[in-house]
C-alpha cells in the first residue's frame, strides 16, 4: 500500500526577494524527501507574482494567496521568514514517514523553543539586526541561515530556478533588446518603503553620472531603467526608461538577459539570481552584503559608516540615522561603479578574495607541511595565527601516550629521543602501547629507522616542527628529537608556531 | 477586530475544531481573569498609579474609580498571590536599614540603576552630569540599586552627588513617592513624573523629561525589549560615534563625554595598603580574568587562561622587575594564572581593588567592570582583550583595545546566553582565541615603553 504523503503548508513572509529565498529553502526540504511530501505554499497576495514564482515548480503541489491561509488539514504547518517556525506538526506521523524528516522538523521546533534563540524565529523585523549578526558570526547568508542544524545542506547560491511564462524572444523583441547588449538598473527600492528617496537607494544623480560615464566606455550598450512608477525617478541619460511599463513576466525576461544589472539591495537582485541570470552589481549601504549578497555578484559597500544600520531603528527606510543624506550610499561614487561594471564586462574584474589564515599557511611558499598531517588534522582545524620562531629545543614538549592517556612530557622524555640515545626497547614498548590504544596507527620502528636514514641524508630546511602556543609539538616530533640528538638540547631551532581552535 | 471577525478568521484559517478549542480556552481565561483576584494589594497600588497618571489633578475622580474597583473586588474570589521565585541571597539583604526622607520643599528624584560595577560607574557619571546641569537647590536625588548593592555602596556616597542610596528590594513600593523617577539600564526611562511639581521646583527639568520621552517614543524597542536589543543600541551608538559612557545621555543633552567626571573616591588608606602588600613605590601590573557574577569562569568574554600564562611568561622574561598581581573576586570565577607574583584573588574588597587599579602601571583584562573602574579612577592605560563586545563602543581612548580576527563581528546580545556560550558553537570562542598572547605582549610592551618615555 502506498504511504500517505506528509501534507506540508508553508506560509511565506516578506517581500519578493524574501519569498524567493524561502521558496529555495522549501525546494531543499522537498528534495530531501521527494516522495514523502505534498507541499502547499501560501505566498504573495498578488496572483501575478505567485504565478511568476511558483508556477511549474515540481516541489509545489498547490499555491494560494497568503490571505487564504488555513492550517487545518495539514500534517506540518510552517510560518517561514528567516527561520522555519513550526505552527503545527503531527510529529508522530512525520517520524513514521521518515525518521530523518522527524529529525529535521524536531530541529526546527527545538530552535523555536530554545530560550536563547527563539526570538530569531519570530515573524517580526524587530530582531532582524540580531539575525544579521547571528548569520555573519556563523559565516552564513540569508539563503543558508534558515537551514537549522545544516540538515538540508542549503548552499549559498540558488538551487531554485524560476521559470518564465512568456516567450523570451518575443519579449526582448517587444522592447527592442534582441541583441542582448543592454544593462538594466533600478533606482528605487520597494514600494513598501513609501518613499522615492529611501536611504537604501543610490542617489538619482549618481545614476545619471554613471550613465554618462558608461556611454563613454560603451557607446553601443543600451541602458535600461526598470522599476515601478510610484517609487522610482527617471534617470537622466538612460536610453530606455521602462518605469511602469513591464509586467512581472517581462521584467523577468529583461532581468535574465541583461549583461549586468545594477541595483541597491532589492528584490530584483534576488529575482535575477533565482532566474540564474548572471552577475549584478549591488550597492549596499544600510544592509549587510555579508548576509544578503551573493558570492557571484559584485557587492559594493562603501564602509563610510562604521556599521550597517538596517532595521535597527523604526525610521530606517525613510531616513539616514546620522546625516541628512545617506553617507553610506553617497560614498559609492559613479566612477567606481562604472569602472567596476566596465571591468566586469571586459572580463578583467577580480573579486578581492579573503583568505583564511589556514589558506595562507597552506599556500605559504616558505613553509612545507607534512601532507598526511594536513589531511588528517590541520586541514580540519581553524587556524588563528602562525609564524616561525626560534626556540631552545629543551623548551619543547610532546604528547606521550601512557596507559593512563596522553600526557605532556619534555622532549628528552619522548620515546623517539630515547631511541636515538640508544634505548631501542623504549621505542619498541611505546609502539606496543600504541598498538594497544591506537590500532592502525602509522608509526613503527622500521618507519622511524627509515626516517632517520632520510634525516642523515639531509633535512629539508622548510619542514619545521609545528608547535602550539605552549611549545608543545603538534607535528614533527621525530624531526625535533633528531635535531635534539644532533644539536643538543640547548641548541635553538626554528619551529612553526600555531594557534588554533584547540584548547591549550 | 471584533469578536465575530476574529472567530471567522480563525475558523477560516484553522478549521472548526481548532477554533472551538481555542475559543473555549480564551473564554476560560477571560472568566478566570474576571472572577479571581490574585494580589489585591498589588492591584490597589497599580490602580492608584494608573489613575494618578491619568487624572493627576482630579483625585475625586480617582476616588470614584477606586470605589467601583473595590466594589468589584468584593465579589471576586481572592487567591494568594503567586510567590516570586526565591531571590538570591544578595547584598541587598545586608544593606543598611535606610529610610526615605522626602520633603515637600524639594523636587524628589529617584534613579533606579541596573547592571554590574561597570554599569554603575557609567550611571554615576551620568547622574553627576545631571546634577551638574540642574544644581543642588531644591533637588534631592536618591539612587536605588537593582542588584550588587555592595558595588553601588563603593561608588555612591550619599551627601556628595546624591542624597540617598538604597537597594531596590523592599523599596520598590516607594518609587511612586518621587516627583520624578527614572530607571536607567542603557537609557533613562521615565517611570513617573509629576510635571506640576517639576514645573514648580525645577522647571528646566521639564525639557529633560520630554526629551527622554521623545527618545523612548522613537526607540521603543530598547525599552520594551531590553537586553535582547542592547546589541542594536550599541550598533546605533557606534554609528554616531558614541561610546558606552555617553549612551544614557540621549540626544547628547547633558554633554556626557568619555571623560569620567564623577568624583569617585577611595575610602581606604592607599599607601598603607600598598605597603602592606610590598607594592608601595614598586612598579606592578594588575591582571584580571573574570566577569559578571552570573557567568562562569568560561564566559565567552574571557580570554583563555592559558593565554594569560603565556603572556605572563613573556612578561617575566622581558620585565623581571615588574610585579605581576592577579586580582579577582573568587578562585571559582577567576582561574589561577601560572607565574603570577602576587595572587590577590578572593583577598581584596572593592576599596582595595580600587587602590591596586589606581596605582598599577598597567592593567590587563577582558572588557568589563575593572576596566571601567580604572578609567574612572585614573584614566591610566589598560590593555583590554575584546571578543563578543565592541571595542568601538566599550573601548576607552587611553587603553589599548585589542580584538582578534577570528570572528567577523562582535555578537553581544545577538542571542540570549551570548555570554555563556559562543553562538558559533565553538568550545573556544574564536574571537578570543584568535587574539594570541604574543600579539597582546607586543601591545603591552608598546604601552609600557610609551609610559616610560613620558
Amino acid at each position: 500500500m502506498m504511504q500517505d504523503k506528509i501534507k506540508a503548508a508553508f506560509r511565506l513572509n516578506g517581500g519578493l526577494g524574501t519569498y524567493l529565498m524561502e521558496e529555495n529553502f522549501i525546494q531543499y526540504f522537498y528534495d530531501a524527501f521527494p516522495d514523502l511530501l505534498s507541499i502547499t505554499v501560501y505566498g504573495e497576495n498578488s496572483t501575478a507574482i505567485n504565478e511568476g514564482i511558483f508556477r511549474g515548480q515540481y516541489f509545489i503541489d498547490q499555491y494560494f494567496p497568503r490571505s487564504m491561509f488555513r492550517s487545518d488539514g495539514y500534517d506540518l504547518v510552517v510560518d517561514i521568514n528567516w527561520f522555519p517556525k513550526v505552527m503545527k506538526a503531527d510529529v508522530k506521523k512525520i517520524r513514521a514517514a521518515s525518521a530523518r524528516m522527524g529529525t529535521v522538523v524536531d530541529s526546527w521546533i527545538s530552535f523555536c523553543n530554545d530560550p536563547d534563540l527563539r526570538h530569531l524565529a519570530e515573524i517580526s523585523s524587530l530582531y532582524d539586526p540580531n539575525i544579521y549578526t547571528y548569520a555573519i558570526a556563523r559565516g552564513q547568508t540569508r539563503l543558508t541561515v534558515c537551514d537549522i542544524g545544516g540538515h538540508l545542506g542549503v548552499r549559498r547560491d540558488y538551487r531554485l530556478k524560476i521559470g518564465i511564462n512568456e516567450d523570451e524572444a518575443q519579449v526582448l523583441q517587444r522592447f527592442g533588446l534582441t541583441s542582448g547588449n543592454y544593462i538594466t538598473m533600478q533606482q528605487g527600492v520597494n514600494s513598501k518603503c513609501r518613499t522615492s528617496d529611501s536611504p537604501r537607494q543610490w542617489p538619482n544623480g549618481y545614476y545619471g553620472e554613471f550613465c554618462r560615464i558608461m556611454k563613454g566606455y560603451f557607446p553601443d550598450i543600451v541602458l535600461v531603467q526598470l522599476g515601478e512608477l510610484d517609487n522610482n525617478r527617471p534617470i537622466d541619460g538612460i536610453d530606455r526608461c521602462l518605469l511602469g511599463e513591464t509586467g512581472f513576466e517581462e521584467l523577468k525576461v529583461l532581468l535574465k538577459h541583461a549583461r549586468v544589472h545594477i541595483d541597491g539591495d532589492c528584490g530584483m537582485v534576488h529575482l535575477r539570481k533565482a532566474l540564474h541570470g548572471g552577475t549584478s552589481v549591488v550597492l549596499y549601504g544600510q544592509t549587510s552584503a555579508q548576509v544578503l549578497g551573493y558570492d557571484d555578484d559584485i557587492n559594493l559597500t562603501s564602509h563610510a559608516c562604521k556599521h550597517w544600520c538596517g532595521k535597527t531603528f523604526d525610521a530606517w527606510k525613510r531616513r539616514c540615522f546620522i546625516a541628512d543624506k545617506p553617507l553610506c550610499m553617497e560614498a559609492i561614487t559613479p566612477q567606481h561603479v562604472a569602472d567596476t561594471v566596465k571591468a566586469h564586462l571586459l572580463g578583467t574584474y577580480v573579486e578581492p578574495k579573503k583568505q583564511t589564515v589556514l589558506q595562507r599557511l597552506l599556500t605559504d611558499p616558505t613553509i612545507k607541511l607534512d601532507p598526511e598531517w594536513v589531511d588528517n588534522w590541520l586541514g580540519q582545524r581553524t587556524i588563528h595565527a602562525y609564524w616561525l620562531e626560534k626556540v631552545k629545543i629543551r623548551d619543547l614538549a610532546g604528547f606521550k601516550l601512557t596507559s593512563g592517556g596522553y600526557v605532556r612530557v619534555p622532549i628528552q622524555e619522548m620515546p623517539a629521543y630515547e631511541y636515538l640515545l640508544g634505548d631501542r626497547q623504549c621505542y619498541v614498548d611505546y609502539m606496543a602501547l600504541n598498538d594497544q590504544y591506537n590500532p592502525g596507527h602509522e608509526h613503527s620502528v622500521e618507519r622511524f629507522e627509515a626516517l632517520i636514514d632520510s634525516f642523515r641524508r639531509g633535512l629539508d630546511e622548510q619542514y619545521y616542527p609545528a608547535v602550539d602556543g605552549t611549545d608543545r609539538i603538534l607535528d614533527g616530533a621525530h624531526r625535533a628529537c633528531w635535531l635534539a640528538y644532533r644539536k643538543g638540547l640547548d641548541a635553538e631551532i626554528t619551529v612553526l608556531k600555531l594557534y588554533g581552535d584547540w584548547r591549550l | 477586530m471584533s469578536l465575530f471577525r476574529r472567530f471567522w478568521r480563525c475558523l477560516k484559517e484553522n478549521g472548526l475544531r481548532y477554533t472551538l478549542v481555542h475559543m473555549w480556552e480564551r473564554w476560560g481565561r477571560w472568566v478566570r481573569e474576571k472572577t479571581v483576584m490574585r494580589d489585591y494589594y498589588g492591584g490597589v497600588r497599580g490602580q492608584i498609579d494608573r489613575f494618578q497618571k491619568e487624572y493627576p489633578a482630579r483625585p475625586k475622580r480617582t476616588a470614584v474609580h477606586m470605589v467601583w474597583w473595590n466594589v468589584k473586588a468584593l465579589f471576586k474570589r481572592h487567591e494568594a498571590p503567586r510567590r516570586a521565585p526565591a531571590k538570591r541571597a544578595g547584598p541587598a539583604k545586608s544593606a543598611p536599614d535606610y529610610r526615605l526622607t522626602l520633603t515637600k520643599d524639594e523636587l524628589n528624584i529617584g534613579f533606579l540603576l541596573n547592571g554590574g560595577l561597570g554599569d554603575f560607574l557609567i550611571e554615576a557619571n551620568y547622574i553627576y552630569k545631571f546634577r551638574e546641569r540642574y544644581g543642588w537647590d531644591h533637588i534631592r536625588i536618591d539612587v536605588f540599586a537593582h542588584n550588587s548593592f555592595s558595588a553601588a555602596q563603593s561608588i555612591f556616597r550619599p551627601g556628595s552627588v546624591i542624597d540617598g542610596l538604597y537597594p531596590e528590594e523592599g523599596y520598590s513600593g516607594r518609587f511612586r513617592d518621587y516627583d520624578l523617577f527614572i530607571h536607567i539600564s542603557r537609557y533613562p526611562d521615565v517611570k513617573r513624573r509629576q510635571l506640576d511639581r517639576i514645573a514648580e521646583l525645577a522647571p528646566e527639568i521639564v525639557e529633560y523629561v520630554f526629551l527622554c520621552e521623545r527618545f523612548r517614543a522613537e526607540n521603543d524597542r530598547f525599552f520594551s525589549k531590553p537586553g535582547i536589543t542592547d546589541g542594536q543600541s550599541a550598533m546605533l551608538s557606534i554609528l554616531k560615534g558614541i561610546k558606552r559612557p555617553q549612551q544614557p545621555d540621549v540626544y547628547g543633552f547633558l554633554g556626557v563625554t568619555e571623560r569620567y567626571e564623577y568624583p569617585l573616591g577611595i575610602y581606604a588608606d592607599e599607601h598603607g595598603y600598598l605597603a602592606e602588600l610590598g607594592l608601595d613605590g614598586r612598579p606592578f601590573i594588575t591582571l584580571h580574568r573574570g566577569c559578571d557574577t552570573r557567568y562562569s569562569e568560561n564566559s565567552v568574554k574571557l580570554w583563555p587562561v592559558r593565554y594569560y600564562d603565556i603572556l605572563i611568561r613573556l612578561l617575566k622574561e622581558r620585565y623581571p622587575e615588574l610585579i605581576l598581581v592577579q586580582i579577582g573576586v573568587s578562585h571559582d570565577r577567576c582561574l589561577d594564572m601560572e607565574g603570577i607574583d602576587l595572587d590577590l584573588v578572593e583577598q581584596t574588597n572593592l576599596e582595595q581593588v580600587k587602590i591596586l587599579l589606581k596605582h598599577s602601571v598597567l592593567h590587563i583584562d577582558g572588557e568589563g567592570g575593572m576596566v571601567h573602574l580604572r578609567h574612572a579612577l585614573c584614566a591610566q592605560p589598560s590593555v583590554v582583550m575584546f571578543g563578543p563586545t565592541s571595542p568601538e563602543f566599550f573601548g576607552y581612548e587611553e587603553n589599548v583595545n585589542l580584538r582578534g580576527k577570528g570572528c567577523d563581528i562582535w555578537c553581544e546580545w545577538a542571542v540570549r546566553g551570548w555570554m555563556e556560550k559562543c553562538l558559533r558553537g565553538c568550545a573556544v570562542p574564536p574571537c578570543m582565541a584568535s587574539l594570541v598572547p604574543e600579539h597582546v605582549f607586543q601591545a603591552v610592551v608598546k604601552t609600557l615603553e610609551r609610559g616610560r618615555d613620558r
